[in-house]
């Protein structure tokens, strides 16, 4: 059980309903959903388009207000100017002054967190080279592509060393390179102690970065819990080895076999790289040769100034970590290539999720709530997203409306 | 070298937004000196004359109260800017480097080039060299203000509303910024662009009126057409390009006295009315045709005014303006002006008493002894013949036997007398245009905090409207209401135009009121009075007012609100 102090984001039965403008109920973006954020997890809030993810992160910021229920962050209102100070956020859609470069973008965010100028400077110079923009920070962010527009976003959001660091779809729109440097630095800020709440529904990335998810549908709260726990699959084995003979296989499958009654259901096969490991090593090879490239380039570690966070013996444990960080940061900027192995695969998994919310989410982009909650109305779409996320709670078809 | 231009150019254009700051700075510190020597002569005056002080407080009890207003308020201002500076120069420094960037400076002032440097050619064959600079500094000036009042509501307006529509709120509203300081800082970042601009304008309409004024080369000319031409000169920087201060007489008591008798036979016979309002006007309209009778000159008689308060011991001119039109419709003035002084005198018997002694006397122009019909008619006497109790007293003596002479009751004389130069005068109707364009920018920043940009801008364009034409729209409703013939429904009416719309119409910003166009281009002193009086009530009064309701709408509103 966390302790209070722990507690960065405390959200109580917290209700949201959008009205039109004779005051009639139009849509009830969120209903009475319960959430408990500590210090240090990276949260997911997952959930298919209208599910009020964004308005709950919206209200979490103070841009909106809630219609009951409360939301506190460390233990204040969120529109509290102490708060902000520790937030940093970076939204859906970078929505940066186009007019502005990438310098001037971050002096004005510094500006706003009172940095000195020195300190300004520095940091933005620390971002700029982190996000991996080094040879577009005189450009107007007007000029952009979405991926980059992205990275200057995030960039933004940590200007002011934030505790806590909420990342509206942070992999949307980003290439391979972009999407596994965001992974790596969410996790080199969660090894830092930073709060992080992610908001997205591209299940493969949340799986890879969260502790913690919670899921969101027609506003109401479907599930919370450790990732590990909800995605484990009770029933089914996975074995890993170097690569076996044909005999050796045969004798794993024999001894299934023997177990199990019957071999039907073992699955052998050799395993592949994936794309994105291969995309990139050629980006790295292309790097090596020094192509020059007026894009965004590879993203250094996270940027020293994004110190340890913590409460209580912050310095002391600081200091521990101290040793190990290096490494930590190594393995973030060149996480290491999995040896390639035969996987023996006895159920579905990681395919099953990203199919299901494939399925289960539309192509759409905007999150406007009014949109999205007519078409939750749908009653086939509803019960198609229903499956969808039983299955991946591994419940059996249940009624909707629980929990 | 190149590298080195560049890196310059664009350290400038890094900088651009403190170079505007600087200019908006420096423009405001003539204001803080003549401040700062003005508060000193009225201290100096309670210490050494404290009851001249008290004189003065009763006699300019308003100016002062405004001065007051504007002092506390610019306290108040400093201390809120000082406390709060970082953020609130962000959020101006980002608003100006956008507008640098989406070439509104520019623009704007390639428009106003244009349009400024035409005038000379479109208004050159209006006469002579006097009206010539008059009207093409006014122009220049109305232009000017034209435009920029133009840009300060779109800018203003647009700028808080593209940060709703575009999103960019939804970032910057999570950063530890208050709303009102943001909303302070788009409207200081207004204030400090639009003084640039402002002062660029003003800049190029002096250097437009100024290269017209050119001392003329009489080498070549003939004694007559060099005198002439000397005269034609000298006249511009004697009622244009100078600043005169207007002394008016004091309203008769005896007009006053005597309409207060009338009003009251009338209340006695029962005549006054029961409507409060209709009973007002009455009494009003007694007044009026009181003083108007008052003012009226019979042929073959004469009056006498007394102006008090004239400075003594000045070179120069005074500048004598009247105003008055014959009884009989078209026809001209015949009449005769002795201007007297007064002196004091002991009789053998050693007891005072009072001697009018002439100092000018002034004909009608033409041989035909006539005055112009239905205009403000001018003449120029020496200033040296002021006494040192700084009272004359003028005499119009109607020598028409046919009609009467009939004055302007509300002010049938007014004397211009040099008070100082055109720099300072000019420099005071430039702070009462920053006024104008503070409380426009006040105005659209509250109305892009509650509505939609198109909304926005319509409104604060209503308000303009309103407040520009609402007092002449007033008079022409008065009388439509007077002459409907339903009783009732007339008092219906009447009561819904005096607490409504009148009630409307006295909040509204009456942008006309503070204008010191006229006067600056007349030639008459853009007073410290009347600069005070536009910053009291367009900025720290009705600018206020428009900041607080766009603050309040705004901290409420939801930034991220979804329109279904």
């Amino acid at each position: 059980m966390a302790s209070a102090d722990d507690t960065v984001i405390d959200i109580i039965q917290l209700t949201k309903t959008f009205r039109d403008f004779w005051g009639r109920e139009s849509v009830k973006a969120l209903d009475s959903v319960d959430l408990d954020i500590r210090r240090g997890e990276v949260f997911g809030l997952l959930g298919p388009n209208g599910s009020g993810k964004t308005t709950c992160v919206r209200i979490i910021l103070g841009l909106l207000f809630p219609t009951s229920g409360a939301v506190r962050l460390f233990g204040k209102s969120p529109r509290a100017v102490d708060v902000k100070k520790r937030v940093g956020y970076m939204p859906e859609e970078s929505h940066l002054y186009a007019y502005l470069n990438a310098e001037e973008t971050l002096d004005f965010f510094g500006r706003l967190f009172r940095l000195a100028p020195g300190e300004r400077r520095a940091r933005a110079d620390a971002l700029i080279e982190m996000v991996g923009l080094k040879r577009a920070r005189r450009r107007p962010v007007g000029q952009f592509s979405k991926g980059m527009a992205r990275r200057i976003g995030l960039a933004q959001a940590l200007i002011n060393d934030p505790d806590l660091i909420i990342l509206d779809e942070p992999t949307t729109g980003l290439d391979p390179i972009g999407t596994r440097e965001m992974k790596d630095l969410i996790l080199t800020l969660r090894d830092r102690g930073k709060t992080i709440l992610l908001c997205s529904h591209l299940l493969g990335d949340v799986a890879q970065v969260c502790d913690r998810i919670c899921i969101l549908y027609g506003g109401k709260q479907r599930a919370i819990g450790p990732v590990d726990e909800l995605l484990s699959a009770e029933d089914r084995t996975q074995i890993k080895a170097p690569r076996l003979p044909e005999e050796a296989v045969q004798a794993v499958k024999d001894i299934i076999a023997t177990h199990l009654g019957s071999a039907d259901e073992v699955d052998v096969s050799t395993p592949q790289h994936s794309l994105e490991e291969y995309f990139l090593k050629v980006v790295r090879d292309a790097q090596r040769d020094k192509l020059v490239t007026a894009g965004a380039e590879l993203g250094t570690a996270a940027a020293d100034f994004l110190k340890r966070s913590g409460g209580e013996g912050e310095d002391l444990v600081h200091q521990l970590v101290e040793a190990a960080r290096a490494e930590i940061e190594g393995r973030a900027a060149t996480p290491a290539a999995p040896e390639p192995a035969p996987v023996i695969r006895t159920g579905a998994d990681e395919a099953l999720i990203g199919n299901l919310m494939a399925r289960a989410a539309d192509d759409g982009t905007a999150e406007e709530a009014g949109q999205e909650a007519a078409e939750a109305e749908t009653a086939r779409e509803a019960n198609v997203r229903r499956e969808v996320l039983d299955d991946l709670m591994g419940r059996g078809t249940g009624n909707a409306d629980e929990g | 070298m190149k590298d080195r231009i560049r890196r310059l150019l664009r350290w400038f254009a890094h900088r651009m937004p403190e170079v505007l700051l600087f200019v908006f700075l420096a423009a405001m510190v003539p204001l803080v000196v003549m401040v700062g020597a003005l508060v000193v002569r009225k201290a100096r005056l309670v210490l050494t004359q404290p009851a001249a002080f008290v004189a003065d407080l009763s006699a300019n009890r308003w100016p002062l109260a405004a001065a007051l207003l504007c002092l506390v308020g610019s306290v108040v201002a400093v201390i809120v800017f000082w406390r709060n500076w970082t953020y609130l120069w962000a959020v101006a420094r980002r608003l100006i480097i956008e507008a640098l960037h989406r070439k509104v400076v520019i623009v704007l002032l390639v428009f106003f080039a244009v349009l400024m440097l035409s005038l000379p050619f479109i208004l050159k064959t209006e006469g002579s060299l006097k009206s010539q600079t008059q009207l093409t500094l006014f122009y220049a000036l109305v232009l000017g203000l034209t435009l920029l009042s133009v840009l300060a509501i779109f800018v203003s307006a647009a700028s808080i509303c593209s940060e709703v529509e575009q999103k960019h709120i939804q970032v910057t509203d999570t950063k530890p910024l208050k709303r009102w300081q943001f909303l302070l800082g788009k409207w200081f970042g207004v204030v400090v662009m639009c003084s640039t601009i402002l002062s660029i304008m003003a800049f190029a309409a002096a250097a437009l009126t100024m290269q017209l004024v050119k001392k003329p080369d009489t080498r070549r000319m003939l004694k007559r057409e060099a005198e002439a031409a000397m005269a034609n000169y000298n006249q511009v920087f004697d009622e244009v390009l100078v600043a005169r201060r207007p002394v008016i007489p004091e309203l008769p008591e005896q007009a006053f006295t005597r309409a207060e008798e009338i009003w009251k036979e009338i209340v006695a016979k029962g005549d006054a009315g029961d409507n409060v309002h209709k009973r007002e006007r009455h009494k009003r309209r007694v007044l009026d045709a009181t003083l108007a009778e008052y003012y009226t000159v019979m042929a073959g008689h004469a009056i006498v005014m007394r102006v008090d308060g004239l400075l003594p011991g000045q070179e120069g001119s005074l500048f004598v303006r009247w105003d008055a039109h014959s009884s009989k419709p078209g026809e001209e003035l015949s009449g005769t002006w002795v201007v007297l002084r007064r002196d004091v005198v002991e009789d053998e018997k050693g007891k005072t008493g009072f001697r009018y002694v002439p100092v000018h006397v002034e004909l009608p122009p033409a041989a035909g002894y006539e005055w112009t019909a239905y205009a403000r008619n001018e003449f120029e006497m020496p200033a040296s013949v002021v006494p040192p109790d700084g009272t004359l007293f003028f005499q119009y003596e109607n020598i028409n036997t046919a009609s009467a002479a009939m004055f302007n009751h509300t002010i049938p004389i007014e004397i211009l007398q040099k008070q100082g130069g055109f720099w300072p005068n000019y420099y005071r109707a430039l702070l009462t245009l920053l006024c104008h364009v503070a409380l426009l920018a006040a105005l659209g920043m509250m109305a892009g905090a509650v509505f939609s940009f198109p909304v926005a801008t319509l409104t604060v364009v209503f308000v303009v409207v309103v407040g520009l034409i609402g007092p002449w729209f007033g008079t022409l409703l008065e009388p439509a209401i007077m002459t409907g013939e339903a009783p009732f429904l007339r008092d219906l009416l009447e009561t819904i135009w005096r607490r409504g719309v009148e009630g409307f119409l006295t909040v509204m910003p009456h942008f006309g009121k503070y204008n010191p166009l006229s006067d600056l281009t007349d030639g008459i002193t853009v007073t410290w009075s009347s600069v005070a009086l536009a910053g009291a009530v367009m900025v720290f009064l009705q600018g206020t007012v428009a900041m607080l309701i766009g603050i309040y709408f705004y901290t409420r509103r939801e930034l991220a609100r979804v329109i279904v």
